[in-house]
């Protein structure tokens, strides 16, 4: 397991090297894609249940981004595009390209099925955790702007 | 303020959300850097309108003609460093630490910046693929030879250079190559687990980034754009299997002529 989360950090950072990440993220990058690689196999060996581990380990990664940051000020993104592409299923792509040409079409529909689970399962995963945030903001947001709108009324 | 003056910070604002929309930026982040740069103007009327192939601004002042920008947005790639340092600028420009004239001077700097030379970025993408290899169970040769199956991706990459233009198709050759040679070698070395080495070598051409921006952009409300992207990584995603699928059914009809 230790091997896989290096393994994890390795492609996660070498990646964010390859989509142009600036230089001092890259090591935060690898470091979200590491533990949210661990989170993943902790998940499936307790729940043996792929699309589960799949959530939890993208919504968790979704976290440790946003803090991350807030914590040294850059775009969400930085950490979490890098960070996420080992979570994405290129193996479920894979297997129903190679099912299909070796004419196993319920298993490739079986893969595709899967697939899409997992494709559902990122998205819900981000979803989650940056509708949070996001309402946060906003709400700060309309906080700030009524109380300029009431500081004008008050000048008027 | 002056005429000229608005119009540096029209201009400005204009190039910062085209650098960030060509780098895969979400367009809320466009809209929000495009806003703040526009605001600073004082008692304009400012409104943006972003979507991922273009952007329309318009600044309205009291009095005056207003001034209004489309830009069309035809190639777009990946560059985080460019999202990132446009950030910077704007963050810096709108605390007051830099002057506008300063600022249009950083973008323009930006927009040909380049944050690793090519052969960095060649060397890691085949860096990644060896590290995606130990995710997926493969062993010490899967690790080596999946550098092997990397660097005909990489190579393939620089012979079509300058030659294809069309994404969908780079991602079908690429995959294509990579399953035909990643079939062979295991032909010659039987240890080796050709699925594993396969998909770590298509992990760096996985729709990761369509997939996250279109998630964030739905989210935002920008339904337009999320859309577009959902298609965009569905696109990648079919090409992917197309490619691999391609690769495995040529091997497939050679295995019995003995490639050697």
């Amino acid at each position: 397991m230790i091997i896989k989360c290096l393994g994890a950090f390795l492609a996660t950072a070498a990646l964010s090297v390859a989509f142009e990440a600036p230089k001092k993220y890259l090591l935060h990058a690898g470091v979200a894609g590491a533990l949210s690689w661990g989170i993943y196999l902790v998940i499936l060996g307790a729940s043996k249940d792929v699309v589960m581990a799949t959530f939890v380990a993208t919504a968790v990664l979704t976290l440790i981004s946003h803090i991350m940051a807030r914590i040294w000020k850059a775009p969400v993104t930085m950490y979490l595009i890098p960070a996420v592409i080992p979570l994405v299923p290129g193996s479920g792509m894979y297997h129903v390209a190679y099912s299909l040409i070796y004419e196993n079409k319920s298993a490739a529909a079986n893969y595709g099925y899967e697939t899409i689970l997992l494709a559902g399962a990122i998205a819900l995963g981000i979803f989650v955790v940056d509708m949070v945030f996001r309402n946060n903001m906003l709400q700060k947001n309309k906080k700030k702007s009524s109380d300029t709108s009431a500081a004008k009324l008050f000048r008027e | 303020m002056s005429d000229m003056n608005k119009g540096l910070y029209f201009d400005t604002a204009m190039l910062a959300g085209e650098i960030e929309l060509c780098s895969g930026s979400e367009i809320y982040r466009v809209e929000d850097t495009m806003q703040r740069i526009l605001s600073l103007t004082g008692n304009g009327q400012a409104e943006v309108y972003a979507t991922t192939t273009g952007i329309i601004a318009t600044l309205q002042m009291e009095g005056e003609e207003p001034l209004t920008g489309v830009k069309r947005i035809a190639v777009r790639s990946n560059n985080l460093n460019r999202i990132y340092q446009v950030n910077e600028v704007s963050r810096k420009l709108c605390d007051g630490r830099m002057t506008i004239e300063e600022a249009a001077a950083a973008l323009r700097a930006i927009q040909n910046a380049k944050a690793y030379p090519k052969w960095v970025i060649q060397l890691c993408l085949i860096l990644s693929v060896m590290g995606f290899t130990t995710l997926f169970g493969g062993n010490g040769y899967d690790f080596l030879l999946a550098g092997v199956a990397a660097g005909v991706m990489v190579l393939l990459d620089l012979l079509m250079e300058g030659r294809i233009y069309i994404d969908f198709m780079k991602d079908v050759v690429k995959t294509m190559g990579i399953a035909m040679v990643t079939m062979w070698i295991c032909r010659l070395c039987h240890q080796a687990h050709s699925g594993v080495i396969i998909i770590s070598a298509l992990m760096p051409l996985v729709p990761g980034i369509p997939i996250t921006n279109a998630i964030r952009d739905t989210l935002q409300g920008d339904y337009m754009s999320g859309v577009a992207r959902m298609l965009e990584s569905l696109v990648v995603a079919i090409g992917i299997a197309v490619g691999a699928g391609a690769g495995l059914g040529v091997y497939h009809l050679m295995e019995g002529w003995l490639l050697l």
